[in-house]
């Protein structure tokens, strides 16, 4: 019998036998051999000893979990955005949709930051636009006149959207001296109006109207919209914002132009800078949308990644959170990914991010100072 | 997300390394998820990924770059003898992985460290189980002798 089990199995048999990877008749049969075989046991014992070694290798070093699964939130969300929407069992996934998130999260934070300085922008731009949103029904001269008398520090924001000859004819009734004052400042921000024009390139085109209207649209949500829709014409109500813009309230995220569908909905609104205004419980209130030079490029980088057909139909919000101190935690790291993130612009304003599931963010900012709320859409595929 | 980088890091021996792939292990499952055609095997299917996207890693630069023996996770309850005695024993091992090809030390690894019948180690190297037993069993006989050669 035990002649059967003379010859020496193979090496490899011998590791497999130790490691228990092998069937029970070729298991049998080296069990047979080993027991009239030292040198087999050795190889064995050997091979034993060898998994337990290597089995020491099983402690992992520290890791930083959550910065890891930062990171790969980030990386998921710019590098595998294509076919998101195609496997929903994914999106089911609580980690992965956290993930996702995240980078949209601090996406948003990006985009707030670059957005920030246009805001105080607004708050100079807003009256001159205030300026000419009844100049339909009204003489654009009287309008003009109206806004220097009533804001003259507005003066040179309306200027630049002024031509020279008008700016003159403008200035006939005012004394020579202010007059020559008012045209030196009107050349001194020729540039800044320049900036503004390319900003705001809508306010002067006779599709005003049309986006204004779109905008007033897109508003609904909005409390006393009835009463902004109504509202008197511009006079009265910009003496009183000035006085009480301080508690204007806040209107409520507005989902947007979402339901004007398709790219060229899209484009329309990266170009509007509307306003509205009311008086709601004695409070007067506005409420502008603009989108900045910067922002826009960012959107439309992004819109050439998303799908051209219309986007996806407007869904519930989710309110992801106001960015306080956890946006100061994110803007700590984020220099690492190569943006730059300014905590303290953000802690300025009071910021809202809302997140739809369909990749659509609304930003709205409120400048303390001037109480502008702008109103930003991304799209972030 | 800790298994992937656990697999990972077996794989490619160094923290830097590993957490770098276990993003891209799951960029790569997010673009391919069409591919997955059990969600019930979403675990083996991106622990495959996890590995095979480690093996590439490895392939392409050849050789596998150990943690730094000062970096080798520390233990608070041991005394500096214990862990110089680790690192050491830590060291010796690694040398030894590094004599095996990319795909015998992740198969020995998946099974002798992580624990994984030889079955599941074959599916997430995306071979047959004869293949990995093979892997395997070569891994420890050239193991075995550079332990034998150290010794002597």
């Amino acid at each position: 019998m035990s002649l059967l089990f003379i010859a020496h199995p193979k090496e490899t048999d011998l590791a497999l036998f130790a490691g228990g990877e092998l069937g029970p008749l070729s298991r049998w049969r080296i069990e047979q051999h080993l027991q009239q075989c030292a040198g087999c046991q050795e190889a064995v014992a050997d091979f034993f000893h060898l998994q337990s070694e290597v089995g020491g290798l099983s402690d992992l070093p520290a890791v930083d979990w959550k910065a890891l699964a930062h990171n790969i939130a980030v990386r998921v969300s710019v590098e595998a955005p294509a076919t998101r929407e195609k496997e929903p069992h994914w999106l089911a996934h609580p980690r992965v949709w956290q993930a996702g998130l995240a980078a949209a999260a601090l996406l948003c934070t990006i985009v707030v930051v670059r957005q920030l300085p246009t805001v105080s922008e607004n708050a100079k731009q807003a009256p001159a636009v205030i300026a000419e949103t009844p100049a339909t029904e009204q003489d654009p001269f009287e309008e003009k006149e109206l806004a220097l008398a009533n804001q003259p520090r507005q003066n040179a924001a309306v200027a630049p959207e002024t031509t020279p000859l008008a700016s003159s004819q403008f200035a006939q009734p005012v004394d020579e001296a202010s007059s020559r004052d008012a045209l030196t400042r009107e050349s001194n921000e020729t540039a800044a109006g320049a900036r503004q024009r390319l900003a705001a390139p809508a306010v002067e085109q006779p599709g005003r109207q049309d986006q204004a209207f779109r905008f007033e649209a897109r508003g609904k949500t909005a409390p006393g919209d009835i009463e902004a829709q109504s509202a008197p014409p511009a006079a009265e109500p910009v003496a009183v914002q000035a006085a009480n813009l301080a508690v204007a309230p806040p209107p409520p995220l507005s989902p947007a132009p979402r339901a004007e569908a398709g790219a060229e909905g899209l484009q329309d609104r990266a170009a509007v800078g509307g306003i509205r205004q009311g008086i709601v419980g004695g409070a007067a209130y506005r409420q502008s949308a603009s989108v900045a030079t910067e922002q826009r490029k960012v959107e439309r980088v992004e819109l050439a990644q998303a799908p051209q057909a219309a986007p996806p139909s407007r869904r519930a919000l989710t309110r992801v959170a106001a960015l306080d101190k956890k946006t100061d935690a994110d803007a700590a790291v984020a220099p690492e990914r190569g943006f730059t993130v300014l905590p303290a612009a953000l802690q300025d304003p009071a910021v809202d991010v809302g997140v739809a599931a369909d990749g659509w963010i609304s930003i709205r900012a409120v400048d303390a100072n001037s109480g502008t709320i702008t109103i930003t859409d991304v799209y972030v595929p | 997300m800790r298994r992937v980088f656990r697999l990972v890091y077996r794989v490619v021996g160094n923290v830097p390394d590993a957490q770098d792939l276990t993003q891209e292990a799951f960029v790569k499952a997010l673009s391919r998820r069409s591919q997955l055609k059990d969600p019930e095997k979403a675990a083996h299917w991106l622990g495959r990924i996890a590995v095979n996207t480690a093996l590439d890693f490895v392939r392409q630069r050849k050789r596998v770059v150990f943690e730094e023996i000062e970096k080798a996770p520390e233990r608070p309850t041991e005394s500096p003898e214990q862990a110089v005695l680790r690192t050491e024993k830590r060291a010796y091992i690694e040398d030894g992985l590094r004599l095996l090809s990319e795909r015998e030390r992740a198969a020995l690894i998946l099974r002798d460290v992580e624990g994984l019948p030889a079955s599941e180690v074959a599916r997430h190297l995306n071979c047959s189980p004869a293949t990995v037993r093979s892997h395997i069993a070569n891994a420890r006989v050239k193991f075995r002798k550079y332990m034998k050669g150290r010794k002597s």
